[in-house]
């Protein structure tokens, strides 16, 4: 087995805003192996944004990781100087978001973008060794490089988050950490993109965190997965661990649950009642506790320990009297 | 067949834009019976919105019918479309941006009933027995009447916009895209509202979604629309079962499954991109991007009932 590329340990991290401190991971822990594709699910306010910018250090001015350990490659990122960060940045870890113009100028040509994540980290490169390698990257997502002198507004919302996925892949990083990346795009482009995306890591061996509501979509494309939940990880395993459908924690159990069944003509649908809690308040207990139809006195009170069973791990009470041991 | 409650008859919605005609509705006939819903698929631009919206007569069509109880609203007045407008209504995606940030809850889901005429207007005491009674009908706890709009969650939101549409009891409602940007747990909660405000009232829906996984269990017909036609048309469980048009099939086919089975599945990647129907030619639209185009996709696009209550323009995309 190899060695993990990315570990996260006991992340908190909050923002301070002027009105309240807003607690958005609180105690996550994860990790991802070379070449790994893990799938972190949970529905919008769960902390995975919060998680990804964290790994690059990329928090807004509010947000402060108060405690835990992001270590890359056996190093300590959270002790690294900025200019350590830079280097890793768009060089060894990219990052994709939902939204492609987070990522694009507005007033630059799509070729240009993309040359310049090689003018930043490989400055050596020969200008022309340049233009061939963004003209490969362009044909490879499917782009023509003819169309290397359009701006982003003359692309489609698809087309753009090729571009984007051009420019976080040129320097063939180690680690790609996508933020929905296909939310904003119709299923049919959806496949496109993540065809692609699958392709590109068989060709890199990039591993890839995809960040996603989309329990679906991390049944095919990842190999692992983490659900998160109020800014805690609940339950993680391999797709198999998840999605067979034993043992799971009761939120991803409704998650699973809400999905319409397309093989079923059932008319009902079975949400989970009430919704995710303010992360203004810190969960004392379990942070589903208040959802949860199983809940138990201990479960408002005590944050449950890990139950694991080979790589499946599942952070609830009710597997309590199953742990062997302590 | 009993009357439909509304009807629509080779209507056309066109724009004219700088490059030309746009052709966003194209010859779209439906029925649909009271206490049905159709429901209305397709990827992002095909059309969705410009026909829920023509239906109602918010565009104007330009050409065909749309039968309200089998009389052409097309043709009614003001005053006679004032009537008929209680009856129909419509939801959107994001109603936040169709909420007046300023007005409280109650005065937000009271509104539509300052427009009631004279005669039937309501005193102080009886709106607020009835913005009760539609807020619990919505499942909206009442003290968030007093609340702004900015103070809600998406899927409370999009409880106060289905309030402000049922409030004059209206037998139609087009709900555009309601839960797209909800959760899914949230839209679970939401489509089971839209269910049982139906069986309640004998409520009809037009369901626009991009969403097939979505569509599935809240309707009884299914139009999947591309580049503004009609490609396929048929009972939900027919449409699911039995696809026939190689667009229906690749679009269900590119759903992402938690069926591990389904994993391995043979994909069907249709290539390219959607783009608009200006000035088209004639014939199937989806041909330049289908995988068993021919010659004849050339040829004038018609839908044809295949099998009973099932109709398809193309029925290439069998096995
Ligand atoms: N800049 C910010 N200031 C204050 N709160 C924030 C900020 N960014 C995110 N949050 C809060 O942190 C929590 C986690 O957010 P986020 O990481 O964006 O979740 P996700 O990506 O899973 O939707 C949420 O409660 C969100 O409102
Ligand atoms: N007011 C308008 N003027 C010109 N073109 C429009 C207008 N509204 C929509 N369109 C065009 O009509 C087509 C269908 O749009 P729309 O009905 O919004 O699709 P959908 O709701 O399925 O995403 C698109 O090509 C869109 O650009
Ligand atoms: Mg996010
Ligand atoms: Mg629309």
């Amino acid at each position: 087995m190899s060695e993990n590329l990315l570990e996260v340990k006991d992340l908190h991290v909050q923002y301070n805003t002027d009105d309240a401190v807003v607690y958005a991971l609180n105690g996550v822990s994860l990790n991802l192996k070379e070449g790994e594709k893990l799938g972190l699910v949970g529905e919008t306010g769960a902390g995975k944004t919060t998680l990804a910018l964290s790994v690059l250090r990329l928090l807004p001015k509010v947000g402060q990781i108060a405690s835990g350990s992001i270590s890359y490659k056996g190093e300590e990122l959270l002790d690294k100087p900025e200019s350590y960060m830079l280097g890793l940045r768009g060089r060894r870890v990219s990052m994709i978001f939902q939204d492609p113009m987070t990522s694009l100028n507005p007033v630059k040509s799509v070729g240009d973008q993309i040359r310049e994540v090689l003018d930043l980290h490989f400055p050596q490169l020969t200008k022309e060794a340049k233009n061939e390698k963004v003209d490969q990257m362009l044909q490879l997502v499917g782009i023509p490089a003819s169309r290397k002198n359009e701006f982003p507004h003359q692309f489609s919302g698809g087309m753009k988050q090729r571009v984007v996925i051009a420019m976080a892949l040129i320097s063939q990083p180690e680690l790609l950490l996508a933020d929905e990346p296909t939310t904003a795009l119709d299923v049919t482009i959806q496949a496109q993109i993540m065809a692609l995306m699958g392709q590109l890591k068989d060709r890199f061996n990039t591993a890839v965190l995809l960040i996603t509501h989309d329990l679906g979509l991390v049944a095919e494309f990842c190999d692992t997965v983490a659900v998160i939940y109020s800014g805690c990880i609940v339950e993680s395993g391999t797709v198999e661990d998840i999605f067979s459908g034993k043992n799971n924690h009761p939120y991803t159990k409704g998650l699973i649950g809400c999905i319409p069944d397309l093989s079923k003509d059932e008319d009902r649908l079975h949400p989970i009642p009430g919704h995710m809690a303010d992360a203004r308040t810190l969960p004392s207990g379990c942070p589903f506790a208040d959802r949860c139809a199983n809940a138990m006195d201990k479960c408002r009170k005590e944050r449950p320990e890990a139950f694991s069973e080979g790589t499946h791990t599942v952070f609830c009470h009710l597997f309590d009297n199953m742990r062997g041991g302590v | 067949m009993a009357q439909a409650l509304v009807e629509a008859v080779d209507l056309c919605k066109y724009f004219k834009t700088p490059k030309g005609l746009l052709h966003a509705v194209e010859n779209v006939n439906f029925r649909i019976q009271e206490g049905k819903t159709l429901g209305v698929v397709g990827e992002s631009g095909c059309g969705k919105s410009t026909l829920g919206r023509t239906v109602l007569r918010l565009h104007k069509a330009t050409s065909g019918k749309v039968l309200y109880e089998g009389k052409d609203i097309l043709s009614f007045s003001r005053s006679e479309m004032h009537n008929v407008h209680r009856n129909m209504q419509m939801i959107f995606q994001d109603p936040y941006s169709s909420l007046d940030p300023r007005m409280s809850i109650r005065a937000l889901i009271g509104e539509p009933l300052s427009g009631l005429p004279r005669s039937e207007r309501l005193s102080a005491a009886e709106e607020k027995e009835k913005v009760d009674a539609i807020m619990q009908m919505c499942g909206l706890p009442l003290h968030y009447a007093n609340m702004y709009p900015h103070e809600l969650d998406g899927g409370m939101r999009q409880r106060v916009g289905l309030a402000r549409a049922m409030v004059l009891g209206p037998r139609f409602i087009v709900c555009d895209e309601p839960v797209s940007a909800l959760d899914v747990s949230i839209q679970a909660q939401i489509l089971n509202l839209l269910m049982d405000l139906q069986d309640e009232h004998k409520l009809s829906y037009m369901f626009i979604t991009h969403d097939l996984a979505v569509v599935r269990h809240i309707s009884d017909d299914i139009m999947v629309m591309y580049m503004g036609q009609v490609v396929e048309y048929a009972p939900s469980h027919m449409l699911f079962s039995s696809p026939m048009h190689p667009y229906t099939v690749a679009l269900l086919n590119s759903i992402p499954t938690i069926d591990l089975s389904r994993r391995g599945r043979e994909r069907i990647t249709i290539h390219g991109e959607i783009s608009s129907p200006v000035n088209p030619a004639p014939g199937c639209r989806f041909a330049p991007r289908c995988p068993y185009a021919t010659e004849e996709c050339r040829n004038e696009h018609k839908l044809v009932e295949v099998e009973k209550g099932h109709f398809a323009a193309c029925t290439k995309g069998v096995k």
